[in-house]
């Protein structure tokens, strides 16, 4: 699979990215994209030929991309004191990320497409393997568990995306009583 | 309260719930909600004027219908000795109750419009208060709880909306996830 890095299309999948997740697949305009990337229709069919190519190769490019940072910035290779420790800093490193990558994150929970199916189900292996990794032999369910903690996050930083506060009014506050929550289930 | 009940116009809405939350409100068209309903666009205008009106009606109705229905809620109040009995019950009812009304939720959850805004926000408050008031010696924050379950429940939900999961490993994924729960809950011997 060829991995379009020409700065033209990058351009092009950003903007994609962004109105796709703000409006949806079948909503979204490629006049829209094309006038937010900066080119013109044209050289968005002539680089992804349809609607369809051009949202597959945002998700493409978009799992590839976060699971690398993935891997760099938060599955790293560490010692920690203790498994709260742990959970504090893994949590904390994961509410940044989704919230860098939430336009991405929204779009595989949201589309009824078979690579934002397969793409999230990469997504909840990546982070439940971690945890194993960190916290072994725990009476939990960990793929549950990862769930749990993905469904979270998604909640959290969608709200923010559409400018609501309600549910997580004292984020800092909602966070650690999370990672308490989430303590507990391995303390016992 | 009084709901909509002329047969005409509840069909429309209901229609209209289904359509907007398939496409979500730009890409629905009031011409494919009247096909969805029955009736002709000529009589889904004549009821509700214009498209916006006709969402600001379904969402107002569901709502209503949806606080009615899940404040029946109340008959698992004070009902269990052990608080592990009252979580699982309250769970797997949510996670019903959620289900059944999953395209109200998702519309709540992903239409910018000012209505919705205190949708989820109360519903997270209610369970928080309804966890407190159940558990009252409860160690992690209730409200919070509360998020964790809702959260929880929603994504699922979704996955079967979206056909992603069958009946039977949701089942299973949200026994897992009340027995995950569990374990905070669980005293130690003496």
């Amino acid at each position: 699979m060829i991995v379009m890095t020409d700065k033209t299309e990058n351009k092009i999948l950003d903007a994609a990215l962004k109105v796709f997740a703000k409006k949806g697949y079948d909503a979204a305009a490629t006049r829209v994209i094309a006038e937010e990337s900066g080119y013109t229709e044209m050289t968005l069919f002539r680089k992804f030929g349809t609607k369809k190519n051009l949202f597959d190769q945002v998700m493409i490019r978009g799992l590839k991309k976060i699971r690398e940072d993935f891997h760099k910035e938060i599955f790293i290779d560490q010692k920690f004191e203790n498994s709260h420790d742990f959970l504090e800093t893994y949590l904390r490193n994961l509410v940044k990320f989704s919230h860098d990558t939430f336009e991405f994150f929204h779009l595989t929970v949201t589309e009824d497409n078979a690579i934002c199916e397969s793409f999230q189900g990469e997504v909840i292996d990546d982070v439940v393997e971690y945890i194993k990794k960190n916290v072994p032999n725990k009476r939990i369910d960990y793929r549950t568990y990862g769930i749990c903690i993905i469904a979270f996050l998604y909640a959290l930083n969608l709200d923010k995306y559409h400018g609501r506060t309600a549910s997580f009014n004292d984020e800092e506050k909602t966070i650690e009583n999370f990672i308490d929550i989430l303590y507990c289930m391995i303390n016992h | 309260m009084v709901y909509m009940t002329n047969k005409t116009e509840q069909k429309i809405l209901d229609a209209g719930l289904k359509v907007f939350s398939k496409k979500g409100y730009d890409a629905a068209t009031t011409r494919g909600i009247a096909e969805e309903s029955g009736f002709t666009e000529m009589t889904l205008f004549r009821k509700f004027g214009t498209k916006k009106n006709l969402f600001d009606q379904v969402m107002i109705y569901n709502v209503n219908k949806l606080t009615d229905e899940f404040l029946q809620i109340h008959d698992l109040d004070h009902k269990f000795k052990d608080p592990k009995d009252f979580l699982e019950a309250f769970v797997k009812r949510f996670a019903k109750f959620s289900l059944d009304n999953i395209e109200v939720f998702r519309l709540s959850v992903n239409e910018d419009n000012i209505e919705s805004d205190g949708t989820m926000g109360e519903t997270t408050n209610f369970v928080g208060e309804f966890i407190k008031g159940n558990i009252p010696d409860i160690k992690v924050d209730p409200k919070t709880l509360g998020l964790t379950i809702t959260t929880f429940v929603y994504m699922i939900n979704l996955e079967r909306y979206n056909g992603r999961i069958k009946h039977g490993l949701y089942d299973e994924t949200l026994q897992k996830f009340i027995n995950n729960i569990l374990i905070c809950f669980e005293t130690t011997k003496q």
